[in-house]
């Protein structure tokens, strides 16, 4: 691909230095595939795409460089074909695996800087702290509904992840970007500040945000910067690290990987039905998913109103909790029964099991 | 410096954030709310006026025009 266009921007120098860079874009979602689109645009010499998922037809209308006929293919290898075709020039290297703490910092090491595009904690604090070990610099951006934000983490003295959020929220409290809804352009903006920050700190040009939190609500179209700065107890970054090497990033973000004693199977869940036993389902996904498919006699409190209603669930001898693949459900339901609610369960599989198991004529999405 | 935020606590007070701060942005460190404003720099300054030390950063909620809030920092989704 030509960089004529680029090299009306940069020096010759800053162009061969970016055709020489090596950038790992970790999560392939909408602002991973967003951010390398643009990085392959502009020439940059290596990029590196993880993801271990495969492209869902619920992805499509924000993951906007996998198409309906990708549905199912594993998106790393989708988007290097992506990139090829878009500049051949560039050489893309797929990784079809889940950063862990056994190929974090080898994955990280054989970069120059890596574009945060992941949508969970665990991946976020593990790229954050593998960043800081390695001395690479880490493009944070992460969204919701309509709001983002973008942060150049790790670099030149600046605060790391950690710093800016020493502990992760207690799972199941701040919904995914799945689970809370967000429209394509909002992904599309904050993917391009990432791959715009990535070339500036990179490059070393302009202002890169080091130091600094842009904070933003599209629904209002406004931003902010936010000063942040690093901690001198940082267990990562500070002044005296305790962390020198990854860690279980799933136990320290409160992920508890093993089957729970309290799920219960979409089977169970239509014989207690039948059987008049007194029982409360609650849809706990939000509205839209709810208008897409729903379990007849099923009552809707989205993850994020359950709160403010638990008194009511209290009446019910059991009170089941359904989402859409059973994750959500179980976190809620973990949360509140450590916080006494001991009649509470989470059905397994979500509405998916409930459609594999229980009535194949419910919508899968 | 780090953000204080108490996640379950937000959560469980959604009522009294939808009530008093309708169409406004609301910065909280732990469980106080510190600033307020009309857009997000505003709310930001003034809770800079309120702990000038700056030894906490303050997490964003957003209250719309129906009441609805909504957390602005700390999410994952990408």
């Amino acid at each position: 691909m030509s960089a004529r266009s680029i090299f009306s921007l940069l020096d010759r120098v800053g162009w061969t230095k970016l055709r020489h860079a090596r950038f790992l874009v970790a999560g392939l979602g909408g602002l991973g595939s967003q951010a390398a689109y643009y990085l392959a645009a502009a020439g940059v010499g290596k990029i590196g795409l993880v993801d271990f998922d495969v492209v869902h037809p619920s992805n499509l209308q924000r993951q906007i460089y996998y198409r309906a006929g990708d549905v199912g293919r594993l998106k790393a290898e989708v988007l290097a074909g992506r990139l090829a075709e878009l500049n051949p020039e560039v050489d893309v290297e797929p990784y079809n695996v889940k950063l862990s703490r056994d190929n974090g910092l080898e994955a990280v090491g054989r970069y120059d800087l890596v574009v945060d595009g992941t949508d969970n904690y665990p991946a976020r604090y593990l790229l954050s702290d593998a960043c800081v070990i390695m001395n690479r610099p880490y493009v944070f951006g992460s969204i919701y509904k309509f709001f983002g934000q973008v942060s150049v983490l790790s670099s030149q003295g600046g605060p790391c992840y950690r710093c800016l959020y020493p502990k992760p929220p207690p799972p199941g409290t701040v919904p995914s970007c799945a689970d809370g809804g967000v429209l394509g352009p909002l992904p599309g903006v904050v993917g391009c500040i990432q791959a715009w920050e990535a070339v500036k700190v990179f490059l070393g040009f302009g202002r890169p945000l080091i130091g600094r939190l842009l904070v933003m609500d599209l629904a209002a179209m406004d931003f902010a910067e936010i000063p942040i700065s690093r901690n001198p107890e940082c267990p990562a970054c500070g002044e005296n690290p305790t962390i020198q090497e990854l860690q279980d990033y799933d136990i320290f973000c409160g992920i508890n990987p093993t089957p729970s004693e309290k799920e219960i199977s979409p089977l169970e869940v239509k014989n207690m039905i039948a059987h008049g036993e007194d029982v409360l389902l609650v849809d706990v996904r939000d509205a839209v998913e709810r208008e897409i498919c729903r379990i007849e006699g099923s009552i809707h409190i989205p993850v994020d109103r359950i709160w403010e209603m638990l008194d009511a669930l209290l009446e019910h001898e059991k009170v089941v909790l359904y989402c859409h693949r059973g994750v959500i459900s179980r976190m809620v339901s973990e949360i509140l029964r450590e916080m006494g609610y001991g009649n509470i369960w989470s059905m397994k599989g979500g509405i998916e099991g409930w459609a594999e198991t229980v009535d194949p004529s419910t919508p899968v999405y | 410096m780090s953000v204080d935020v108490d996640y379950t606590w937000v959560l469980q007070n959604k009522k009294f954030f939808s009530n008093l701060f309708r169409g406004r942005y609301v910065a909280l460190i732990g469980r106080d709310v510190v600033g307020v404003g009309r857009s997000i720099q505003e709310a930001y300054e003034d809770a800079r006026k309120r702990h000038p030390d700056g030894k906490k950063t303050p997490v964003l909620l957003k209250v719309d025009e129906a009441g609805d809030v909504q957390l602005m920092m700390g999410m994952a989704g990408g």
